[in-house]
């Protein structure tokens, strides 16, 4: 089974050993770089796993553009792995283009928003009184919109108190998960340190968390994500 | 929480002990098991513990022989 780490453009330089310790090495594949580890089975999905998959992707990333692979799923063999890559060829080029000598970080709140919950279900008769299913659901549906109202405010708020940074990144992308509202930012390697400074001043200010910064994976993911 | 299965995202969102550093290694698992670039292979295999599911719909997966191996 063929592990997958990065793509590159350039042949990269490999620094270090990959997944369960395997050797990291890259094939060559048409025009690009994969940059790969070799297992007797299946990869295993362990938080040791994923951090080293993640090493190995950084370490790489510091010596030539590159895209991050999502870890996930293996090839077979190696010709799989080059049928795999020739055939997403011109979107991995692209996006290479894109994000490849570029790095991520977020920033989110510290603490979800928690400054809104949800209203209680407020019982409203006897649950077999006629009507009462249509007012559940009426009430579910008020729960839902007041959430996405609070969501769509925290992401609001988060976007103002980074405003500061705009100027200063490529692209922004918002997503929410489950530690409420982040905003990705893409940035270009060489404006990392100031960027990353003034973002860890602004999440002093406001309560905020600076991760990254990382590999572009938001960004390398495309629009679909 | 070493050893947890990242592929369940329960494990991965759990609250850490040291809040700033752990809290972003999450934001950075997070990133690793659900952002990146997909190469869409016609044969893969998921990694054991992730449901392909989170690669997006879009992979196809066909003629690998392994009972259980690929979701």
């Amino acid at each position: 089974v063929i592990h997958l780490y990065a793509v590159t453009r350039s042949a990269p330089a490999i620094r270090r050993s990959g997944v369960a310790g395997a050797e990291v090495r890259a094939v060559s594949c048409g025009g690009l770089h994969a940059v790969v580890s070799d297992h007797p089975g299946r990869v295993h999905a362990e938080r040791a796993a994923a951090l080293a998959h993640a090493e190995v992707v950084e370490a790489v990333a510091e010596t030539t553009p590159s895209l991050p692979v999502r870890f996930g799923a293996d090839h077979v063999d190696e010709e799989a792995l080059r049928r795999a890559v020739a055939r997403d060829a011109d979107v991995l080029s692209r996006r290479l283009e894109h994000v490849g000598d570029r790095v991520e970080l977020v920033l989110r709140f510290a603490v979800p928003d928690e400054a809104e919950p949800a209203p209680a279900l407020v019982g409203s008769g006897p649950r077999d009184a006629p009507g009462a299913g249509r007012a559940y659901l009426r009430e579910r549906l008020a729960q839902e919109r007041a959430a996405e109202a609070s969501a769509r405010q925290a992401a609001q708020r988060l976007r103002e108190l980074t405003a500061e940074l705009d100027p200063l990144v490529v692209d922004v992308r918002e997503t929410h998960g489950a530690r409420g509202p982040e905003r990705s930012l893409l940035v270009a390697r060489a404006e990392r340190d100031r960027v990353r400074r003034v973002a860890e001043r602004l999440a002093a200010e406001h309560g905020l968390v600076v991760g990254g910064p990382w590999a572009p994976y938001t960004f390398a993911a495309g629009d679909d994500t | 929480v070493s050893g947890a299965e990242v592929g369940a995202r329960a494990a991965v969102a759990a609250p850490l002990a040291r809040p700033d550093e752990d809290a972003t290694l999450v934001d950075l698992l997070d990133r690793v098991i659900d952002r990146g670039v997909v190469v869409q292979g016609d044969v893969v295999l998921s990694v054991a513990g992730v449901d392909l599911v989170h690669l997006g719909l879009q992979l196809v997966l066909r003629g690998v022989d392994e009972p259980g191996g690929v979701r």
